[in-house]
């Protein structure tokens, strides 16, 4: 089979469907291939943290950005994603932690962030359910979180409404480029080959990205990392932050349906394998030193997603050098739900030639092939 | 903890396997969730009003043979975790009320049962609502009865049995009994034959339905239940081939509990989480473990014996039990078994394919639900929530539980998900991922 469009995504998560979104609604004409039944892999996994605090500066303007359009998308379509303003608390044990974070807050202010040190008793005082053992907190009260999978299926029906054709169980297989020029891919779609022609090809495939771009020359710097979760039973509200410790390595926050969900800030690097260990599982549990009311509650569930790590964690967003037309969105080591609907006007933007509403030249993926 | 063979499951297989792992002189511990060990079938009572019963002294046998035969049995324990490890054996995570332990083991034998399988129609979710097992279980160990008019649908011999233990009303199997017999009828008198015991039983039952002036229809079915606060009644109709309601057919009938049954579903989670091979058979349950001789699975040194590999009855499950026993004996010791019911193995076989033909739930159970019929109770989703999802392009189990949330509160899904499969496209079968049960976030943290 064949079509044509005037760009082809490659991957149906959260960053390919909000950048055919915006493409859709720039006019262009916009094909998505997701090779599984739906957005099934991070973007539908994750712990659905939306913040701004705590980032490198183009993620934080990224980030900023992004959660304004997934209020925005959320309030366009009628469709309840579960946001919840709750404020994000990022906990430290040691005074030399807090110091750092205080430091932060000075480079976040300048970009028109608000944050605020919390010593160790105005923690008591906001959040008496944390555990008592920790020196202070920094925290932003316009960071939040939502549900992602019914944010992450928002997008994608956004995206259909808008005219994009989003084709399930179609895996690019290859991509077609001619004189240093992309025009177009092949997949596999039901057993058959399908040619699409396009002058633009956006890879927003995650850590299979790396595979399929290697497959023309292009090397990109991405380590497939597994990342797990678990789920506590359903439990009375507690908190409204979403809390983390990269001291313990763990964060938490508590769904609207009450169940707290516990992720992790490690991962297990240089696998696709999403089973996860008993010891990723005890590590999570440590949770309770952050919320010990946690300690009375059962674990209900696990799961794990695969994060797309670069080695300095910051997204690849660009047109890699030689291959024109073939746009990279990928990288997002663990950030990309937030990101998702930035990157995709950013995407858009880019294809378009429009100047792109935050400066992105320093997530060029060209930026490793220097050294 | 160690052991050379583990069983996880004290029913009818579970015994029988860990009995002859014991008597080849293998350290041997036998794993259950319940306090008393004997499974869905032989299960012991706690304390009982009653004589015991036939099933209850075969069962009382079952578990003395395994003491001493110096079995450990391991009860209100459960599996919640299990590893397959590099040297080729498998460790087991336990879980027993707050402690948590582990448990390694050179063979592991499965054993792990089934499940009923719940059909959702509305009104399901009211007070007065049971499954047959619930019924039969309640008035077996405590002597309640859960009404004074009862009405029993869905299929497989549960109902019956189930039934002539109370106060029923009417009992609806949704299959045709009588025209499988007729069309098949060799395969019936096959089927049953030597089965002097079952017969018996299954006489038995019908028999004090009849003196007890309770009519039992085949091909007729429940439609839904009725009543504000609790059942007050049921709409039956008869079913078509597909076992769809035909119109016109319905009528109301008055009752205080409804028990339902549609037969069951083997309970894999823990055959799936260690990564064996599973083939789907929906006349056996569902998704099953592939096996090879000796109920060996396809991850070495774990065999699966009993209702988890397909449904098949208690006699089939010691058979296989037996079997499975064996082949972890072998497994252990490189001893070669010296003699194997192989001439029972196939009298039940028989037992197993007659009761798939007759008892296989069909696809017009499917319109019962109505679009604000609840699906999945822990999550309270809709079967509306689940066309929609499809609607909007979930096609898998495992993508619409990703959207409905259907299938992710404490019961994992064991309730709604096959009804749920009964919707959507086939697909793999669904992911298991420890705790297989609920464990306390202290213990694992403390155990880390
Ligand atoms: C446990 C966990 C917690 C997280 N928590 C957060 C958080 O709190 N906040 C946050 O901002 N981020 C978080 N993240 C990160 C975030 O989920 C990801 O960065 C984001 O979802 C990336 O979106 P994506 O669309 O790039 O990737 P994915 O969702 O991985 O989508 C890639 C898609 O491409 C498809 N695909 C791949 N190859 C092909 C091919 N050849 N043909 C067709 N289709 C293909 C895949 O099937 C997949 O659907 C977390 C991630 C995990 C795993
Ligand atoms: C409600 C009900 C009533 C039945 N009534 C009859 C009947 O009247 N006549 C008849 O012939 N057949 C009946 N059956 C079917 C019959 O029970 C089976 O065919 C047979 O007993 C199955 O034996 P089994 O050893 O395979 O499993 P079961 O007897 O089901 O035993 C499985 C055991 O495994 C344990 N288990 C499961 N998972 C775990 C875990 N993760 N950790 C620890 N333990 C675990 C369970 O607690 C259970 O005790 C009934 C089944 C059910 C569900």
């Amino acid at each position: 089979m064949r079509l044509t469009a005037s760009v082809a995504v490659v991957g149906g998560g959260v960053v390919g469907s909000a950048a055919a979104l915006f493409l859709a609604e720039r006019g262009e004409d916009v094909v998505v291939l997701e090779r599984a039944s739906g957005p099934t892999q991070a973007s539908v996994r994750n712990a659905g943290g939306l913040r701004a605090q705590c980032r490198n500066r183009t993620e934080r303007r990224l980030a900023l950005a992004s959660i304004a359009l997934w209020r925005d998308l959320a309030a366009r379509t009628g469709i309840d994603i579960e946001y919840r303003q709750g404020g994000n608390l990022r906990v430290a044990l040691a005074e030399p932690t807090l110091d750092a974070l205080a430091a932060q807050g000075v480079e976040e202010a300048e970009d028109g962030l608000a944050t605020e040190i919390w010593d160790r008793a105005a923690l008591r005082r906001r959040a008496p359910h944390l555990s008592a053992r920790f020196a202070g907190a920094k925290y932003c009260a316009t960071d939040g979180h939502a549900n992602p999978i019914l944010a992450t299926w928002m997008v994608v029906n956004a995206a259909k409404a808008a005219g994009v054709r989003y084709l399930t169980g179609a895996d690019a297989t290859h991509l077609d480029v001619d004189g240093g020029r992309v025009r177009g891919l092949r997949a596999t779609a039901g057993g058959e080959v399908l040619h699409v022609e396009a002058p633009t090809v956006v890879h927003a495939a995650g850590p299979w990205t790396a595979a399929l771009a290697a497959t023309i020359g292009v090397e990109l710097p991405l380590t497939p990392a597994r990342n797990a979760m678990l789920v506590s039973e359903r439990v009375p509200p507690l908190l409204a932050e979403f809390v983390s410790s990269h001291e313990l390595k763990v964060y938490l926050r508590q769904a609207r349906a009450g169940q707290v969900h516990v992720g992790g800030v490690f991962t297990v690097d240089g696998t696709f394998d999403q089973r996860v260990t008993h010891a990723e599982i005890a590590h999570l549990a440590r949770a309770v030193e952050i919320l010990p009311e946690l300690g009375r509650m059962r674990i209900l569930r696990t799961w794990a997603g695969t994060l797309d790590l670069t080695p300095d964690h910051l997204p690849l967003l660009g047109t890699p050098s030689g291959v024109d037309g073939y746009l990279v969105a990928a990288g997002f080591s663990g950030h990309g739900f937030c990101l998702g609907p930035a990157i995709g006007r950013t995407v858009a933007e880019l294809v378009t030639g429009e100047p792109t509403s935050v400066d992105v030249t320093p997530l060029h993926p060209d930026r490793f092939a220097a050294c | 903890m160690s052991a050379d063979v583990a069983v996880v499951g004290a029913g009818a297989a579970g015994l029988r396997a860990a009995t002859v792992a014991a008597l080849a002189g293998l350290s041997t511990v036998l794993v259950d969730s319940y306090e008393r060990s004997g499974g869905q079938y032989y299960r012991q009572p706690v304390s009982t009003p009653h004589l015991p019963s036939r099933t209850q002294v075969e069962g009382r046998r079952l578990v003395d043979a395994a003491y001493t035969a110096g079995v450990e049995l391991r009860n209100s324990t459960s599996v919640w975790d299990a590893t397959v490890s590099p040297d080729g054996g498998v460790t087991l995570r336990l879980t027993s009320g707050d402690r948590l332990s582990t448990l390694e083991c050179r063979a592991l034998v499965v054993a792990t049962g089934a499940h009923e399988r719940v059909v959702p129609f509305p009104g399901w979710t009211l007070p007065g609502v049971y499954t047959a097992g619930a019924v039969q279980a309640l008035h077996k160990a405590h002597g309640v009865a859960v009404g004074q008019r009862v009405l029993f649908a869905g299929t497989g011999p549960l109902l019956l049995v189930a039934a002539a233990g109370t106060r029923a009303v009417e009992v609806l199997e949704a299959s045709r009994l009588a025209q499988a017999g007729a069309r098949h009828p060799l395969a019936t008198a096959a089927g049953l034959w030597r089965q002097g015991e079952r017969l018996r039983e299954g006489l038995g039952s019908a028999w004090r339905l009849r003196r007890a002036g309770t009519p039992l229809r085949t091909g007729w079915g429940i439609v839904r239940a009725l009543g504000d606060d609790r059942v007050e009644g049921a709409v039956v109709a008869r079913l078509d081939a597909d076992w769809r309601p035909v119109r016109g057919s319905e009528r109301a009938l008055v009752c205080d509990a409804i028990a339902t049954h549609y037969s069951l579903v083997p309970d894999t989670d823990l055959l799936r989480l260690l990564g064996a091979a599973m083939e789907h058979r929906p006349e056996l349950g569902g998704w099953v473990p592939s096996r090879g001789p000796l109920m060996a699975t396809s991850v070495p040194g774990v065999f699966a014996a009993g209702d988890c590999t397909g449904i098949g009855g208690a006699g089939l499950s010691l058979v296989e039990g037996e079997l499975a026993g064996h082949g972890a004996v072998r497994h252990v010791t490189g001893r070669e078994p010296r003699r194997l019911p192989l001439t029972a193995l196939r009298r039940e076989r028989r037992f197993q394919r007659l009761y798939g033909a007759l008892f296989t739930p069909r696809p017009g159970l499917a319109v019962l639900a109505r679009p604000d019929t609840v699906v999945c109770r822990c999550e309270e989703v809709t079967r509306g929530s689940v066309d929609a999802a499809m609607t909007a392009g979930a096609r898998t189990v495992s993508s619409v539980k990703a959207v409905t949330r259907c299938g992710m509160g404490p019961c994992q899904g064991r309730i709604c998900l096959p009804a749920v499969a009964q919707l959507t496209a086939a697909g793999p079968p669904p992911e298991a991922r420890a705790p297989l049960v609920p464990v306390p976030f202290e213990a694992v943290a403390s155990c880390g």
